[in-house]
Formats: structure tokens, C-alpha cells, sequence
């Protein structure tokens, strides 16, 4: 054993990397907590890679078979449903601890400098987790998901002078159709798994690079915190944590598995109530609450101008609130926790 | 005159009381009901919902098993890690790691 660990070593330099994790320190505070959200994201990424290639040996992406292939996965294919059902969930977990980790970014704002890059790597990686789950919505070929894809390709056809050519680059033509299940695939199979390999990779870099960040009071007040070391210290705590999230995931994977509407019909008018995933629901509802024109403009524009303004904000929050700790910044926690509601809300009436 | 215009007008009623009456009586004739559609001779089946579902009972208690068993060696998981946590907490505050290359005696961040 102790001959075989010697020749890995040599090979791999595992020594180098145990000493580079006890090196490692992560700070304990009160908000150590908001660590594992970080390392949870990548346990959910790693689920996704897995349940989602053993999907794509039987997933067949043309209009034809798209529906069909899905419904064998879940009736024929020994515990296919099931793949599907954690493949589906653990996207949903994973959305849904990316938000959690940026909110508590931007609430104990370890944004702010050095860590701009890092801020905006972990903004496009939110952008990419989401595109990941609106190609995939399409991909069972559903009537709600034909319906809630041509909703969303048609958003930026309001979008002036380029919005057209933009819903059809999405789409591979002027309406929803089989081009864009294989165009929508590929995406999701390939584009979008090296595009986040590419920005988690710079992530990654420039989180060891600057350390983890302490909490504002912590700098302001120049007080000492213990550390631990990240291995093996912090390494069992966040497995531990693994491990409930793990379990979490196959209860509601197993109980709670999502079914397979008919075949989409190309033809047919959108069914009633047709709804975006759950983290499109606030900006599917905010459309909804622009009239069709205000002052002559057309409404939608607006609408997409103002989400986009919002996005862009985001994007650049550490710019705008570059302070050093000695500073609290207000305004911009009060923005944060506006916006945060505001989504809140929105997602909430759009479910009732 | 007048005598002629008296005799014209009667003479224009009649023409289109006629003309009513042929026209009425030509759509009459060509609304003949239409020929039942013939009924395809295998009807397609009507879509369905795919709910998820186990496939044999045998399964369905899998499942049920595998669940009941995943929780069971997470809770004995989490009480080994948790003896495992404090001891190399205790390995760690008792400065162990100062002897290693490169490791890390307790820090302190400022």
C-alpha cells in the first residue's frame, strides 16, 4: 500500500496538493456557514455531469423522437425515471445554491476589492447555470415546454435593430421547431459544459488567490479570528454536509419525480397557464406587468431594457460599492434586500 | 308618361321577386348535406401524460429500501465524521501540524 502511495506521489505529486489544503485556512465565524455553499455547488455540478450524460445514451434530440425517447428513459429503462428525477432536482438544488451563494456574497459583501473578478466570474456562472436550465426545459419536448421556450426566444425579438436575428439565431429558424431541440442540445451538452468548465476554473483561481473573505465587522473592528485548516479540518465538516444534501436530494428525487406531458404540437395554441422554471418566474411575471406601450414605446422593450439594466447593475456591484470595510455601504444592502424581495414577491404571484 | 313608368315598376318587382325565388331555389338544391368524413381505420392514440412510476413492485420496495437505507448510513456517516472533526480539531490546536513541512500552526486572522 505504502509502496503504491509512494509511486502516486511521485507521479501526481499528491504530497504537493495535501500540503497546499492544509495551507489552505478557512476563517470561523458566524457566517462560516456561507462556505459550503460554494463546495455544495460543485457536489450538484458533479451530479448534473454524471445523471446527465447516462440520459444522453438514450435521449434522441429530433423533433420525432425528442418526446418519445424521454417516455422510454421513464417507462422501459430500469430506474431511467429516477436519473431523470435527480438530474432534474439537482439542477434545481444547484440554481438554487448558486442564488443563495451570491446573495450571501453580496449580503457580507466580499465583493468588494479585491475580489471584483471573482464577484463577476461567479455572475456569469449564475448566467450559465441558468441558460443550463432553459435549454434543458425544452429538451423532453413538451406542450409546456415548446410553450414556455417560444416565450422565452421571443423576448428578444423586442430588442431593436438585432432582436430578430437573435430569435432566430436561438430558435434555427423563425419559430420553435426541431432545429431548435438539436440546436438547444448541443448547447446544453456542449457549449454550456465548457463554458462553465472555463469560468469555474478562473472561480476557483482567483478564490485561492485572494483567500476566503471575513466578515465586514471582523475588518472593520481589525479583530483576530481563529482559523482551520481547509484539509482535513474544514474537508469533514463540508462532507458532512455533503452527505445531508445527498440524502435530500434522492428523497425528493425519488417522491417527488416530474412527469412527462404529450408530445408538442407545433400546430396547437399554448396550453393555459404555461410557466418558466421556477428561478424564471420573477422576470416571467415582471414582463407580464408591463402594459403593451408606455410613453409610445413599446412595453416589452422597456421591460427588457430594464432587466437588462438590472442584470448589468449586478454585474458591476463591486465597482459600485468599492468602499473600504470601514464603510458600511447602506444604500447598496438596502438595494440588496429590496431586490432580493422583489424577487421574492414576484416569484410568489406568479405561482398563485 | 307616366303610364309607362306605371307599368315598369310592377314589371321590375316581379323580375326580382323571380329572380329571389330561382336564386333561392338553385342554393336550396346545391346545399346537399355532405357525405360523412370516413373515419381513419385506426384511430391514433389520444396523448398521454407519462407520470413516473416504479416499474415492477420489486422495485417500488427498492426504492423504498434504498432510501430508508441512504438516511441510516448518513446518520452513521455523520457521527463517525463528527468524532473525526474533533479529533483533528484536537490534532490541530495541539499544534501537530508545526512539525509538518509547510503546515500550519493555529492562525489567527487579523
Amino acid at each position: 500500500m505504502k509502496k503504491i502511495r509512494t509511486w502516486l506521489d511521485d507521479r501526481l505529486g499528491l504530497e504537493a496538493l495535501s500540503r497546499f489544503g492544509m495551507n489552505k485556512e478557512v476563517p470561523q465565524h458566524g457566517h462560516t456557514i456561507w462556505y459550503y455553499t460554494g463546495s455544495s455547488i460543485l457536489l450538484f455540478l458533479g451530479i448534473q455531469i454524471v445523471t446527465g450524460v447516462m440520459l444522453a445514451l438514450y435521449f434522441n434530440p429530433t423533433i420525432k423522437d425528442a418526446n418519445a425517447s424521454v417516455g422510454r428513459i421513464m417507462t422501459e429503462i430500469p430506474l431511467g425515471w429516477i436519473i431523470r428525477s435527480i438530474h432534474s432536482w439537482s439542477a434545481t438544488f444547484m440554481i438554487g445554491l448558486v442564488l443563495i451563494h451570491l446573495l450571501s456574497i453580496a449580503f457580507t459583501k466580499a465583493y468588494r476589492p479585491p475580489r471584483e473578478a471573482t464577484w463577476m466570474t461567479g455572475v456569469l456562472l449564475l448566467c450559465v447555470s441558468l441558460a443550463f436550465g432553459f435549454t434543458g426545459y425544452l429538451l423532453p419536448w413538451d406542450d409546456l415546454s415548446l410553450a414556455a421556450t417560444k416565450v422565452g426566444t421571443d423576448i428578444p425579438k423586442a430588442i431593436p435593430v438585432v432582436g430578430t436575428w437573435v430569435t432566430s439565431l436561438l430558435r434555427g429558424g423563425e419559430d420553435v421547431t426541431g432545429d431548435t431541440i438539436s440546436r438547444f442540445f448541443i448547447v446544453h451538452v456542449c457549449v454550456l459544459p465548457l463554458a462553465i468548465f472555463a469560468v469555474l476554473g478562473i472561480h476557483l483561481f482567483l478564490v485561492q488567490r485572494h483567500g476566503m473573505s471575513l466578515p465586514l465587522e471582523a475588518e472593520r473592528r481589525k479583530e483576530t479570528l481563529q482559523s482551520l485548516p481547509f484539509w482535513p479540518n474544514f474537508m469533514l465538516r463540508e462532507a458532512g454536509v455533503w452527505l445531508v444534501l445527498l440524502g435530500a436530494l434522492l428523497t425528493t428525487a425519488i417522491f417527488l419525480a416530474p412527469s412527462l406531458g404529450p408530445a408538442a404540437n407545433l400546430m396547437s395554441p399554448a396550453p393555459p397557464g404555461i410557466k418558466p422554471e421556477w428561478y424564471f418566474l420573477f422576470m416571467f411575471q415582471t414582463l407580464k406587468l408591463f402594459p403593451s406601450r408606455i410613453l409610445g414605446i413599446n412595453g416589452e422593450l422597456v421591460a427588457v431594457a430594464v432587466m437588462a439594466a438590472g442584470f448589468f447593475l449586478v454585474l458591476i456591484l463591486p465597482f459600485l460599492d468599492n468602499r473600504p470595510a470601514e464603510r458600511k455601504g447602506r444604500i447598496i444592502t438596502g438595494v440588496v434586500y429590496a431586490t432580493f424581495a422583489y424577487t421574492i414577491a414576484m416569484t410568489i404571484w406568479s405561482l398563485l | 308618361m307616366k303610364t309607362r313608368r306605371s307599368v315598369l315598376r310592377p314589371a321590375l318587382l316581379v323580375f326580382l321577386l323571380a329572380a329571389g325565388v330561382v336564386s333561392g331555389v338553385a342554393g336550396a338544391v346545391q346545399d346537399v348535406p355532405k357525405p360523412p368524413a370516413a373515419k381513419p381505420a385506426v384511430e391514433a392514440a389520444a396523448p398521454k401524460e407519462i407520470h413516473p412510476t416504479f416499474l415492477t413492485p420489486r422495485e417500488k420496495n427498492g426504492a423504498y429500501v434504498f432510501v430508508g437505507w441512504i438516511w441510516l448510513s448518513i446518520g452513521v456517516l455523520l457521527y463517525v465524521l463528527r468524532l473525526k472533526v474533533k479529533e483533528a480539531d484536537r490534532v490541530f490546536l495541539a499544534g501537530f501540524y508545526e512539525d509538518q513541512e509547510g503546515g500550519k500552526e493555529p492562525a489567527k486572522h487579523a
